[in-house]
Parts: structure tokens; sequence; C-alpha cells
């Protein structure tokens, strides 16, 4: 429990307000939501709210953590402790952020009723969750650099949630209509599932 | 500890960096090359920073790598040259948040550990300090602070005295040699004097092939009966420079003290030091 207490308290000296980022997200998301989602006929338009803010801002946390690694002259240094507590961050931070986007969820579910959370919804929310937890800190062993890292999770996301899904011909990871048994629903959860293995394999690669 | 390299080759982008280098590495060990020689990849394949292509690596005759990598050990710490970490941090809480991520197995609390790492390497005043507030010296002496939590067998160190001044380079040398009595200690550098000063034993690689591995002596030896000292006046130094084997140039008041390697008897012959050896080494190797 001291360890654990200890990774906090250092999380937040070190980023210091670069922190508090994911928190003041779910603030706007929750703002949006009963503002904008409460206006709009569609179930749906609170609920990208949680998917296209809440969750990519959950997985941006460990994205800001991991960037200490690649500031010069300290990979070499911090990789062989980074190692060691891989895992213990990704789950700290997946209960933590796990935490408000459950409490986003029960937002949701205050506002379009229960039903509106059918298996397929629950099963796709958890592999975004998951998906968001683990691409940024691949792409950025990928890349060594927190600014492109940033700019492509920033870039996908936001095009994908303004556009809906319907501008860029790459893989849609998202939810915007009710879902439907059909090739495109197949298609988000491969691009889901492939994204969560291949980000897997890369930090296993790059941590082993 | 004596740590082994056997047969290792690493290639990167179709050339050859390292190629089937064999050496033993034990108590204060130099690793002593040109720039771009492989040192840093060789220290970076001990400290299981990067893959290799070929080899095993042994510690006290036991396999510690797997097809392509040393594998994660506890006895192994590297410092390298650049050493900088969370740089908007004080000191002491960089050193705590290491010890806490190395999970420490002494019964001593942090704050005791801390303080005693601190005072090995003298900065014990300087842990209220951020990191970016101290010197390239201090900085690599916190870099062995560090590592001193961890108490690896095998330290690795590379450059670890580039771009420090004169009094720095000096207790540098100085904490390494205190270091050298109960870890072993492996220092790569191109600067001889370094090695001169601190290593009981020596290896030199250049181009990715180990060139030489032996005890001081024996490299000084390479350079024996070929080192003279000449005395010139200054007016002819540049035309000595251009024509001969220049090792070192000393002013004296009234002339030049150049010594040179010469297969020619020139000058006076003097005893070799280890500049000398390194140099006619060089020089073999060039000359095939």
């Amino acid at each position: 429990m001291d360890k654990l207490i200890h990774l906090f308290t250092f999380d937040i000296k070190l980023l210091r307000y670069l922190y508090g980022f994911p928190f003041v997200a779910y603030t706007l998301c929750i703002l949006l939501m009963l503002t904008i989602g409460m206006r709009s006929d569609s179930p749906f338009t609170s609920y990208i709210f949680v998917q296209g803010i809440a969750v990519p801002m959950a997985g941006l946390q460990l994205v800001f953590l991991y960037n200490s690694l690649y500031e010069e002259g300290a990979r070499e240094t911090l990789l062989f402790y980074y190692r060691k507590v891989l895992i213990v961050d990704v789950m700290r931070y997946a209960f933590l952020h796990g935490v408000f986007i459950l409490s986003l969820v029960g937002l949701t579910i205050w506002m379009n009723g229960m039903g509106f959370f059918n298996s397929t919804i629950i099963i796709h929310l958890i592999m975004l969750f998951i998906f968001y937890q683990v691409v940024g800190i691949a792409i950025l062993s990928t890349t060594n650099s927190f600014d492109i890292t940033l700019a492509i999770v920033a870039t996908y996301t936001f095009m994908e949630i303004a556009t809906q899904g319907t501008f860029m011909p790459w893989p849609h990871l998202f939810l915007f209509v009710k879902p439907i048994d059909d090739i495109w629903l197949w298609l988000t959860f491969l691009s889901l599932g492939v994204g969560i293995l291949l980000s897997v394999v890369q930090l296993l690669r790059k941590f082993r | 500890m004596e740590i082994c390299v056997q047969e290792l080759t690493k290639i990167i982008k179709k050339q050859q960096i390292l190629s089937n280098v064999n050496l033993s590495f034990s108590g204060i060990y130099g690793l002593l090359g040109p720039n771009g020689a492989g040192k840093t990849t060789l220290m970076k394949i001990l400290a299981s920073l990067t893959e290799f292509n070929e080899g095993s690596v042994y510690i006290d005759e036991e396999l510690i790598s797997t097809v392509t990598y040393v594998k994660r050990t506890n006895h192994i710490g590297y410092l390298p040259q650049d050493f900088m970490i969370y740089p908007e941090l004080k000191m002491y809480e960089v050193l705590e948040h290491i010890a806490v991520l190395q999970g420490s197995k002494s019964t001593m609390s942090y704050d005791i550990q801390i303080k005693e790492v601190a005072e090995e390497v003298n900065l014990s005043d300087h842990l209220d300090k951020k990191m970016r507030e101290l010197s390239g010296g201090m900085r690599r002496r916190v870099g062995i602070a560090q590592l001193l939590l961890r108490k690896p067998s095998i330290l690795i160190f590379d450059e670890p005295t580039a771009g420090l001044d004169i009094e720095e380079r000096i207790r540098f040398r100085n904490l390494l040699k205190q270091i050298g009595k109960h870890h072993t200690v492996i220092i790569s550098s191109h600067i001889v004097e370094d090695i001169e000063f601190l290593c009981t034993k020596i290896g030199v690689i250049k181009s990715g092939e180990v060139l030489f591995e032996g005890t001081p002596e024996e490299l000084k030896h390479k350079a024996a009966h070929c080192t003279y000292e000449i005395n010139i006046p200054l007016e002819e130094l540049d035309k000595v420079i251009a024509s001969k084997e220049v090792v070192q140039i000393n002013e004296e008041p009234s002339h030049i003290v150049v010594r040179v390697l010469s297969d020619e008897p020139i000058g006076q012959p003097v005893s070799p030091r280890l500049m000398d050896g390194y140099m006619a080494l060089l020089k073999e190797a060039a000359h095939g």
C-alpha cells in the first residue's frame, strides 16, 4: 500500500498540472453530456462524449507519465526500472480511470435508461477503454516522441469524432449509432482487437 | 564477478558494428577504442538495452543471454554518458523513487539508504537541489548513487569523464577507484588517461573488432623499442608533426619535447606509457 501511495504521489509531483488533464476532461464531458446531450434526440450524442473525450483522455495519463522515459539521457537508466512497474502502472491507472468512466456510464444510464447499454455496447466500451490505455504508450515506445504520439492519438480521435467516422478510410473504433449486427460492427471489433494485440506485443517487445 | 562475451556480433542496417567479439571483463576493466569503435553498443548489449545477432554472454560461467538478448539481470548496472532523469524533481525525490521502484530488500529505511549513497558520492549537501540545477559531474554522481541503491555486482560506465572539467574529472576518477574495490567496474572510454589511472585490465576495440586484451603493462609493451623523445626548436614543430607519428608534445622554456613512435631510432629512446602502447596498437592495426 505504501508503494502504491508513493507511486501516485510521485506521479503528481512529476506531472504537476498535467496530472489533472484527464479529470478536467471528465468535467468537460459531464458538462457536454448535461447540455448538448440532454437537448439531443439521439441517445448516442451523450455517449459519444464518453467515447471521444473521456476514454482517450484516460489513456493519455500513461503517455504523460512514460514521456519521462524518452527524454534525453533517461531511457538507458529508467528502462530498467520501468520494466518492473509497467504492468503495475497500466493496472493502477486502468483502475483509477475505470472508476471515473463507470461514473460517466452511470450518468449515461440516468439520461438514456438502463436499456441503452446492451451487451454489444458494454463489450465495445471495455475494448475501447483497454485500447486507449495501451495504444498511447505503445505508439510512444515506437516513435520515442511525446509530440508525435499526442499528434497521432489526437488527430485520429478528433477526426473520427468530428466526422462521426465518415471521412477517413481508416479503421473506425467508435459507435455513433445503435449497433446492428453487420460487417461494420465486426470490423470495429476486429480493429479494436488487433489494435490491443499489436500494442501489447509492442510493449512486451520494448519492455521485456 | 567476471563477465565474458563470446563471439558477439551485432549488425545494424547490414553494417557490422561488432564482429566476433571475445572479451573477459573483471576487476576494473577499461574498454578503449576510437569514436565509432562499437564500445557503446557493446556496453548497451551487456546492460540489456539492445539486441545482438550472434554470440553469448556469461557471468561467472553462467549463461545470461538468450539467442539475441542479455537477460534482464540485477547484477548489471549501466551509467550512460548523458545521464539525466526527471530534471524538474529534487535529487532526493529522484533517489527515493528509484529506491521504491527497485523494491529494496534492505531492512534500512529508504531515507537512510539515500543519505548513505549520497554520502558515498559526496552529494549530501545537494539532496534538495533539482536535477536540472546540478552540474554535469554532479548528475553523473547521482547516476552512480542510483546504481548503488540497486547494489549491482557489475557497474558499466560509458565515457564517464567525457565533458567534465579537470577538478570534476579527478573527483570522478577517485570515486570510480573507490567503487572498484567492491564491484566489477567496466569503463568504456577514448580517454587513455582515465584508463591508465584506474584499470587493472584493458581491452581495445576498433571498427567492432578486438585488437587487444590484457594488462596495462602488456599494452605499454606494444610500444617497446619504438618510443622516442626528440628535442626540437619551435619552428620545426610543424615539420615533425607532418612527418612523424607524434604522440605527445611538451613545451619547455628553450625548446619543444616531442614524443614520437618510430620504427627507426630517432632521438632519445624512452620507456613507453599506456598512450604510446595504445597508439602503437592502432598504428599496427591501420597498417594491417
